[in-house]
This record gives C-alpha cells, sequence and structure tokens, in this order.
C-alpha cells in the first residue's frame, strides 16, 4: 500500500533532484537551498563553536536586549542586558551597554550595579573610567567624578573630554586656579576646543589669541 | 434550542476545552490577567525556559508555513512563484539590508512590524469565519465585513500608536508633533479604538442574536478579545512575548489539525492523525531550529553584526511567513491525488 507521506517525499524529491532546469524559478529554488543549506551549516557550526567560548544563552540575552533597545522598549532591554550580565557578569560588553541603556530609562538601580560590577571587572578601561565619571557628574557627586576623570586622563593623557570636564568640575566646586589649568590643559591638546576656550574668556584668561 | 447552545459553542476540532484553550488562546487571557495582579511574575520566567517556548512553539510556527507549502504539489502547481522564487527574493532581500541595515535594514524591520499585527488580525479573522462556516452559521456579506473590521480593530490601534513602525515608520513624533491637536487626536482615537476592540465583538454577538436568531461561536469572541488583550494590554505590560507564544500556538494547532486530517484522508494512507502531526510538528521543528538557531550566526561568520543580523534575519522570517500564509490557506486541494500532481511538475518544469 502505498503511503502518503512518500507522495510527499516523492514530490520534494523532484522537486530538489528531479526537476529540469529549464525554468528559472527551479534554477533560482535550487540556488536558494544550497545558499540555505549552507548557511544552516555554516550557522550550526559558528554556535557549536562559540559554546565553550561565550555562553549561548548570553549571545540570545544580548540578541534580544539589542532588538528591544532598537524598538525604543528601554525598560524590556535593561532587562535583558541584565540577565545577559547575570550568566556572563565578567563580560564588559554587557555591562557597559546595560548601563547605557538603564541610563536611558532612569533607572538607577541598574546603572549603579551595571557601573559597579564594571569598575570590579575592569578598573584599567579608560571607557569604564568615564562613564564611572559621568554618571557620578550626572547625580552631582563631583569630588568622585573628579578622581574618574583623572582616571581617565592616567589611561588617555591627549583625551580632552575628560580635561574640559575637569575644567568645568573645578569651575563647579570654585577652584579657579585648578580650572583654568585643565582648561589650559585642554586647549593645548586641541587649539581649537570651544567650550574651553569659553570658559577661558569669561575667567578672563584667554590669553592664546 | 440544542442546536442554538451548539452554535454558540461552535463546531469544535478536537474538544471544546481544547479548542478554546489553543485555538481560542483563552489560556492566554488568563495569563494576561495574572500578569495584572502579578507583575513581577514575568520578570520571574527565567530565560532558559522562555528560549525553549520560543524554539518549540514560536520558531516551529514560523517553520510551518514553510513545511505546509512544501508538503503539498497543489501548491506548486498554483503558486510557481512563491515556491520557488520566493526563497532566493527573500535571501537577496536580507543580504543586501545587510549591507546596509541603516538604510535598508530598518525599512524591513518597520515593514515586519508593520505587518505583523495585521498577521494576527487576519488570522483571528480566517479562524472565526471558519469556526461560523463549521458551526453551520449562515453569514452574508454585512456581517463577514463586520467581522473584518472588528478583528483588524487591534492592527489599526497598533498602526496609530507605534513609533518606530505603522505610522511612525512613515511620520516621525516631532513631524508629527508639529501639527496642532494630532498628539491629542491620535490619543483619543488609540483610546476609542482600545474600548471598541472589546466593545464591538459583544456588539457583533447580539447583532447575530437579534437579526438572525442565531447564536455565534464564542471561540470566535475567544479570539478577537484575545488578539485585543495581546496588543493592548500584554504590549502595555512589556510581555508581549507571551502574545507571540499564544499566536503560535493557536497557528500550529489548525495547521497540525489541517495536515494531519488532510493527510489522513489522502488514498492510500496507513497512519493515524497523530503520526501525521507528530511527522509534520518534528519537520518544523528542525525547520525552526534552523531558522532562527542557525541562521544569524552564518550571518555573522559572513561578517554582520549580532544584533543586525538577528533582528534581519527574524524580520525576513517573519514577511516571508506572512507571504506564504496568504496562500496555503487558498490554495485549492490536490484532488487527494498528489502524486499525480507530483508527476505533472516534471511536465511544467519542462
Amino acid at each position: 500500500m502505498k503511503d502518503s507521506a512518500q507522495d510527499e517525499n516523492s514530490f520534494i524529491y523532484q522537486l530538489l533532484w528531479g526537476v529540469r532546469l529549464r525554468s528559472p524559478l527551479h534554477v533560482a529554488f535550487l540556488l536558494s537551498c544550497v545558499l540555505l543549506m549552507l548557511a544552516f551549516g555554516a550557522g550550526l557550526i559558528y554556535t557549536l563553536a562559540q559554546r565553550g567560548t561565550v555562553p549561548d544563552i548570553m549571545l540570545d540575552h544580548l540578541s534580544e536586549a539589542a532588538a528591544m533597545a532598537q524598538q525604543g522598549n528601554y525598560q524590556g532591554a535593561t532587562r535583558a542586558y541584565r540577565r545577559a550580565a547575570m550568566v556572563a557578569p565578567d563580560d564588559l560588553e554587557a555591562l557597559l551597554r546595560l548601563h547605557t541603556v538603564a541610563s536611558v530609562n532612569e533607572d538607577r538601580e541598574n546603572v549603579w550595579w551595571a557601573l559597579g560590577r564594571a569598575l570590579e571587572v575592569d578598573s584599567r578601561d579608560a571607557q569604564v573610567q568615564m562613564l564611572a565619571a559621568d554618571t557620578y557628574l550626572d547625580e552631582m557627586r563631583y569630588e568622585q567624578a573628579l578622581e574618574h576623570y583623572i582616571a581617565v586622563l592616567r589611561l588617555l593623557p591627549d583625551n580632552t573630554v575628560a580635561s574640559y570636564k575637569l575644567g568645568y568640575l573645578n569651575v563647579q566646586l570654585d577652584d579657579k586656579a585648578a580650572a583654568r589649568r585643565w582648561f589650559e590643559y585642554t586647549l593645548a591638546i586641541d587649539p581649537g576646543h570651544t567650550g574651553a576656550r569659553q570658559y577661558m574668556i569669561s575667567m578672563g584668561g584667554d590669553n592664546s589669541q | 434550542m440544542n442546536a442554538l447552545s451548539e452554535q454558540w459553542r461552535g463546531n469544535t476540532f478536537l474538544h471544546p476545552v481544547l479548542d478554546y484553550l489553543l485555538i481560542g488562546s483563552a489560556w492566554s487571557i488568563a495569563a494576561t490577567l495574572f500578569l495584572f495582579l502579578r507583575p513581577d511574575f514575568f520578570g520571574s520566567i527565567d530565560t532558559l525556559t522562555l528560549v525553549t517556548l520560543v524554539l518549540l512553539i514560536n520558531a516551529s510556527h514560523f517553520a510551518a508555513s514553510t513545511v505546509r507549502l512544501y508538503s503539498n504539489p497543489a501548491y506548486y502547481i498554483n503558486h510557481p512563484f512563491v515556491t520557488l522564487g520566493l526563497p532566493l527574493a527573500i535571501l537577496a532581500v536580507l543580504v543586501l539590508c545587510l549591507l546596509a541595515p541603516q538604510g535598508l535594514g530598518r525599512h524591513l524591520q518597520a515593514l515586519y512590524l508593520t505587518w505583523s499585527p495585521y498577521h494576527y488580525a487576519a488570522q483571528t479573522f480566517g479562524l472565526t469565519l471558519m469556526y461560523c462556516h463549521r458551526s453551520k452559521l449562515k453569514i452574508s456579506s454585512a456581517d463577514r465585513q463586520m467581522i473584518y473590521w472588528i478583528c483588524l480593530l487591534p492592527f489599526i490601534r497598533s498602526f496609530l500608536g507605534a513609533q518606530n513602525s505603522g505610522l511612525g515608520w512613515f511620520v516621525s513624533r516631532e513631524q508629527l508633533a508639529q501639527i496642532p491637536y494630532m498628539f491629542s487626536l491620535l490619543d483619543i482615537v488609540t483610546t476609542s479604538l482600545m474600548w471598541l476592540t472589546f466593545i464591538l465583538p459583544i456588539v457583533l454577538i447580539l447583532r447575530f442574536r437579534v437579526l438572525h436568531r442565531s447564536g455565534f461561536p464564542l471561540i470566535g469572541l475567544c479570539m478577537m478579545i484575545a488578539n485585543g488583550v495581546w496588543w493592548i494590554f500584554l504590549d502595555f505590560i512589556d510581555a508581549f512575548v507571551i502574545a507571540t507564544i499564544a499566536h503560535s500556538l493557536q497557528y500550529m494547532a489548525i495547521v497540525l489539525i489541517s495536515h494531519s486530517s488532510d493527510r489522513v484522508r489522502q488514498e492510500g494512507n496507513s497512519h493515524g492523525p497523530l503520526y501525521h502531526a507528530g511527522v509534520f510538528y518534528l519537520k518544523c521543528l528542525v525547520l525552526g531550529y534552523a531558522l532562527f538557531y542557525c541562521w544569524p550566526y552564518a550571518m555573522v561568520m559572513l561578517g554582520a553584526g549580532l544584533a543586525e543580523s538577528m533582528l534581519l534575519v527574524i524580520a525576513t522570517i517573519n514577511i516571508h511567513h506572512f507571504i506564504v500564509d496568504r496562500y496555503i490557506w487558498r490554495a485549492p486541494k490536490p484532488a487527494g491525488k498528489p502524486a499525480a500532481a507530483a508527476s505533472n511538475l516534471a511536465k511544467v518544469s519542462a
């Protein structure tokens, strides 16, 4: 007795192997089958190879988070990045992304959690130090921000963003001499830095003209 | 009276409880109510459970339309471009979008996000009509139109309210803000649509009772309410993944019923419906895994970013599913002789 599954298989068999390549649509179909098979095989090998290095589940969290962030769902993205960071707590990228989306979402708890964890993972990373400094600056905790901007400059001495913000912080702390030094430092690296120049003019000390 | 109560209940496929739970998605309405009472519960579901559910239900549901398309020679005979040409066209679109994710990719993403609520609404409409026909309910053209527009309400609301898709795809929020009172107007319209989504299905049932003196299968009402709940409440409480699971479960149930009953009716069949359903589901599972869990990484190997490949591969699979789905439920049956149709394949291809 002939089974209906055999009919189905013979149809697919004909479609894949028995077709005469006279129709452009058949050529297109076979080409797409070959490409997809290659893609599926390569993707499988890639995921198996990745399994030993990056937890597979974390990649899923990261992609889920990226998708949510792209849709403007920062609350969902924050949760997904937090899950990614829980799976791989030493992954700096996940922590930094978590910090970014949590900041947008004004989720202070996750902002500080991600920052604290990132500083534990690698405090010698300039990006982490900059993020820490900016976070403290947002919170108007100027002394702590000062320390982290100086840490950035130790790692990247030519970073005018950090030196300019040090000048700005010293203005806030009413230490005009220190502020002037940092603005001069910034202008020495980047003579066209308008922010530093404006502060120097307002403090009556722009001698660079 | 007995016939009337049967009309209210609807002529179900499996068992009233199973049909209402799986196809009517009654479980998702209950789950949404539960999440409203316990909003923290969703966050406590571990990711492994969610990923497994997504693989077993969502991924296999997307694959189901493709497996069904290539399971029957009639689709090839009737729709040669969809069966043979579309895969390469879709691949080409994906590659182009990955080459220009900002320029083209975001439009593909927006298209997929815009089309999704329509696809959900169309499925609700199709299934509601299916149950009406099965329950021997006479549906006039006006009834059909009314059911169609009621099913479409969550889509219209989603279209108007979306930021990165729907109306937001064509007109940015900044542009809308320049038109006086536009935001207030949109707010009034979307709020009205929200209420209408839940009120009009009840009006529809009353209309059938008063005008036609007949019942209306309550499973249709259940599906309309479920679709409204998905796009309004689940989206609001940030648990839309439950909606995708419910929609996929609904789809898988009906596709397995259709496929296995087609197979059982075929000449020379020697297996029961469970066998055919099981084989079909396994094929869907394997293809679903390949599509969602392998394909994006192949694109990463070729140099695309992980996020871009994930997003765009998902968008591509969705769009292919939406297109294929328009054909696999409309194609005429192969008159019980797929072998004959298959043998025509060579003739047509020649």
